[in-house]
């Protein structure tokens, strides 16, 4: 593409040059310039300017410099989270080896940006800190261990999520502080000792913990830059005057980092289905403040993306919201927010969940002109334990008091007065993969930005979902299927080209099994979109899928089965396929419709985390535990708009 | 304050439930003649910096009394305890005593940076880890899953007649895939992301330029051809020095740790279960704190 428009340059300014000076420009002649420009080169691997590596990585991992990681237990700091990460076996704070099954290509260390070291001196018992009742009483808690520190744990989150902390007693944690540059700076010096162009990238980042109320607004704020730029500031926080939690004011901080710096960096917003409902306002914000054009052009410029799957839940669909969805019910964490503290309504959940997102930001583009939930989709772990296990055979848990143990099924996650939930709804998910041309920060980061990244709930799914008008099962056939997907549309992440006739969009999807993981079940494309009426719509087509079945008199596709084997831990691949592909048009496209098109990829049933530990440590699943799941990748959408 | 309290109440539940006293009101427990608490200039200068270091000025005369009687109050109490014996059986105390020694630890080691030697001699006992990856180039044709039957005649006359003169297109057999027909230069860490683990060693140990199998992959069967494998020269130091200078900080301070725990024990004569388990050498043999 590129080299065609380099060569209509060229052409033009030839023939302005000829036309601007009247006659004085020599004319070359034809043959002169055969040979010139040698049009599209013959070696299809040669000029290839798009993306044709597959990167695996987590965008949202605490270490011991979290507050609350510290205190549930956690004491790797962030070489250990680096080296677990490249594949190294390192101790877990419980004191048992841990080593992935296979090294990720890149990570995002995001600890807690208030009170960050704060828990290193908290534990060391500082009496800067432990002249407060607050720091006295989380010390003595530490100190007991076991249960204890749990308690004090929550505890700490609880008053840090009612906007309780003392703020005096935070100040050196704080912007402004001494000890809050010093430990930033060796947050950025980490990753700049684990960053190996090519080879491993450590992507500098840090989260930004805005709570209203228990209810979860966390951004993970990832830097496109290394220590020179992202040196230069110190974390964003929340806790006010500093700091704010209003995402607003987070936006402004991260203009004023990239003009400060000339650097570029973005927010991610942590899985929303612990918000009770504010991540994704449609009328105002939780401050109050009216959505206006400012907040949708802001919001979609600076959040490009969304995490739609991680530890504490899959916030991809609700059954509630996607009734005629059979998978919509999967991992799903509705009881209330964050810290517990208020009980979830079945009104917040279109405002918390990806996919009604998505169908708001096509309403809101309508009204207010910009779409600002037009992002694209990644998972993550959130784990504070420093290790990013999302592996289902293992799993080390969401905090270490959740590392393996015979037990660990047994204790509540957290309890108040409006549930509980369970520690075996503890959700051994996600990653995200990015399609980049190398594996660089700045490669990576722009894969990002362009949303040409898609979210597993663990296993490495391989995914292309190209959209474009003209698509045909030729282009699946040929050898390299990417390169018509590039050359005839766009990616996953992009805007469908101008219509030019009376096409139906067209999409071209294929999925390749994790080459040590389970067969594939089939292949879904969510579309969503806005009718002439204001309402948003959205359906689930089945477009590929595995042995040969059909679906019924209803067009329903009949289950894939089931090989799991709970007692002994296993399953077979003698169901399900390896490869799923096809190029499917949309039958029912209205071209005055703004839509979203996504590819949902399911896996044959495989067991859940609390399968492998009744199998190791001989203990019994609890009655109401699930204990098989389809994992899933999403791809990020493809956007259609009117013209 | 806390301490009074709690010394208060374990001398209430001594007096109750220890052993009975000579007289009522006799603690069994009493400061043996002679035994003398000092609280020196060093002791009562201290206390005043640390008083300090929180008020940001010096304690008047009346708060440094106060100093003085809490730190009075501490080191009986303090004393006390020991006596009873509460350090050793107190799993809390226990815990806190050890987190202190590992943060000393912590601390001491960031004093002295490593030498050129010291450098130079990690990096030559652990050359291997930083080695440049292998990269190879490689064609395969998918035969099929591992679920039917391997059929390794078939196959390896199928590979034969590939490797004759005017052999057909590689691509036009074997199974259709989404699996790369071929990479070019690829680490084994890019080709197990693709094929699953084990694969590449496979591919490395193949004959170069031509056809062979059948070689498993995660996704069943495989022909593959070499076409170029590159083993790279040995590291420089120089050229890694910054990822060996990370390296060795790392692992010193978990031998450090180990060290000094072994030369602590090697204080004792140490007996497990009955038997005599003293480590005459000294050598670590726990695992790290």
């Amino acid at each position: 593409m590129v080299r065609i428009l380099r060569m209509c340059a060229l052409a033009c300014g030839v023939a302005l040059a000829c036309a601007g000076s009247a006659g004085a420009q020599f004319v070359p002649s034809e043959q002169s310039l055969s040979g010139v420009y040698p049009g599209k080169a013959y070696s299809p691997y040669a000029q290839r300017g798009f993306p044709s590596q597959l990167l695996w990585g987590d965008t949202h991992l605490h270490t011991g410099l979290s507050m609350d990681a510290g205190l549930f237990g956690a004491r790797l700091g962030l070489d250990d989270a680096y080296r677990f990460a490249r594949g190294e076996e390192v101790i877990a704070s419980s004191g048992q080896p841990a080593k992935l099954g296979r090294p990720l290509d890149w990570l995002v260390i995001t600890d807690h940006s208030d009170g960050m070291g704060f828990f290193t001196d908290l534990a060391q018992g500082k009496p800067s800190i432990l002249k407060f009742d607050q720091g006295r009483r989380w010390y003595e808690g530490l100190q007991a261990g076991g249960q204890a520190s749990v308690d004090a744990a929550l505890d700490l989150i609880g008053t840090f999520s009612q906007g309780e902390m003392n703020p005096d007693m935070i100040a050196e944690y704080s912007p402004g502080g001494k000890t809050y540059k010093t430990i930033w700076d060796r947050v950025v010096d980490a990753a700049e000792r684990y960053n190996e162009p090519g080879h491993f990238t450590a992507l500098i980042g840090f989260e930004w913990t805005s709570l209203d109320k228990g209810n979860n607004l966390h951004r993970n704020v990832i830097f496109r830059d290394g220590a020179a730029k992202a040196g230069q500031v110190v974390p964003y926080t929340t806790q006010a005057p500093v700091g704010s939690t209003d995402p607003l004011d987070l936006y402004a901080w991260l203009e004023n980092y990239e003009q400060k710096t000339g650097g570029a960096a973005l927010a991610l917003a942590h899985n929303g289905n612990l918000s009770n409902g504010v991540m994704f306002p449609v009328d105002s914000q939780f401050t109050g403040r009216p959505l206006d054009a400012a907040y949708v052009e802001q919001r979609a410029k600076w959040e490009p993306l969304y995490e739609a799957t991680q530890i504490k839940g899959d916030g991809e669909a609700h059954p509630l919201l996607s009734p005629d969805d059979a998978f919509a019910e999967y991992e799903t964490w509705d009881i209330g927010n964050l810290d517990l503290s208020a009980a979830k309504t079945p009104q917040m959940l279109q405002y918390e969940y990806a996919r009604a997102a998505l169908k708001n930001g096509l309403v809101l583009e309508q009204r207010l002109g910009t779409n600002p939930y037009k992002f694209g989709m990644v998972g993550s772990t959130d784990s504070h334990t420093a290790l990013a296990t999302a592996e289902e055979d293992n799993f080390f848990g969401k905090a270490t008091n959740a590392e393996p143990k015979p037990e660990r099924m047994q204790h509540p996650f957290a309890t108040s007065e409006f549930g509980a939930i369970e520690g075996y709804q503890l959700v051994s998910s996600g990653y995200a993969a990015v399609w980049a041309q190398e594996n660089t920060r700045a490669s990576i980061w722009d894969a990002m930005a362009r949303k040409e990244v898609y979210a597993t709930t663990g296993p490495r799914i391989m995914v292309r979902f190209f959209g474009g008008w003209a698509y045909t099962d030729a282009d699946l056939n040929s050898r390299q299927p990417a390169f018509r997907g590039y050359e005839k549309g766009v990616p996953m992440g992009g805007d469908l080209p101008a219509r030019h006739d009376d096409a139906a969009p067209t999409f071209m999807v294929y999925a390749l099994r994790d080459a040590i993981g389970a067969n594939l079940d089939r292949i879904q494309i969510v579309k969503g979109w806005l009718s002439d009426d204001g309402e948003t719509h959205e359906r689930v087509y089945d477009v590929a899928w595995s042995d040969a079945r059909t679906p019924d008199r209803d067009g329903v596709l009949p289950p894939v089965g089931n090989t799991v084997d709970i007692a002994n831990a296993t399953w077979t691949n003698t169901i399900g396929a390896s490869e799923l592909a096809t190029v499917w048009t949309d039958p029912d496209f209205d071209p005055a419709q703004p839509a979203f098109y996504y590819a949902r990829v399911l896996e044959i049933p495989t067991p859940r985390w609390v399968v492998y530990d009744a199998f190791r440590f001989g203990v019994d699943i609890p009655e109401a535990s699930e204990t098989v799941g389809q994992e899933r990748a999403y791809t990020s959408p493809i956007w259609y708009s009117p013209e | 304050m806390q301490f009074l309290v709690v010394g208060g109440a374990l001398f209430a539940a001594w007096a109750l439930f220890g052993p009975a006293a000579d007289t009522p009101g006799d603690l069994p427990l009493a400061a043996a003649p002679g035994e003398v608490i000092v609280i020196d200039a060093a002791v009562i200068a201290s206390l005043e910096e640390g008083y300090a270091a929180v008020w940001r000025r010096p304690p008047t005369p009346a708060e440094r009394q106060g100093l003085i009687d809490e730190h009075l109050a501490q080191e009986v109490l303090y004393r006390e305890a020991q006596k009873l014996g509460l350090d050793r059986d107190d799993v809390v105390i226990r815990r806190r005593l050890q987190q202190k020694m590992e943060f000393l630890l912590q601390d001491s080691l960031s004093l002295a940076p490593p030498t050129q030697q010291e450098l130079q001699a990690f990096f030559d006992a652990n050359q291997a880890r930083y080695r440049a990856a292998d990269r190879i180039s490689f064609q395969q044709i998918y035969l099929g899953d591992t679920q039917r039957p391997a059929d390794t005649p078939r196959w390896q006359a199928l590979a034969a007649r590939l490797n004759e003169a005017d052999p057909p297109d590689p691509q036009t057999l074997g199974q259709g895939s989404l699996l790369p027909p071929a990479m070019r230069l690829a680490t084994p860490a890019e080709i197990a992301r693709s094929f699953g683990n084990g694969f590449a060693e496979q591919l490395i140990e193949a004959p170069s330029g031509r056809w062979w199998g059948p070689v498993q992959s995660g996704f069943g069967w495989h022909l593959v051809r070499v076409d170029r494998l590159q083993r790279p020269a040995d590291p420089e130091f120089a050229a890694v020095r910054g990822a060996v200078e990370r390296d060795y900080a790392y692992q010193r301070e978990g031998e450090a740790a180990s060290a000094l725990i072994a030369r602590l024990k090697a204080q004792y004569q140490i007996v497990i279960d009955g038997a005599d388990a003293t480590d005459a050498t000294g050598d670590a043999d726990g695992a790290p704190p």
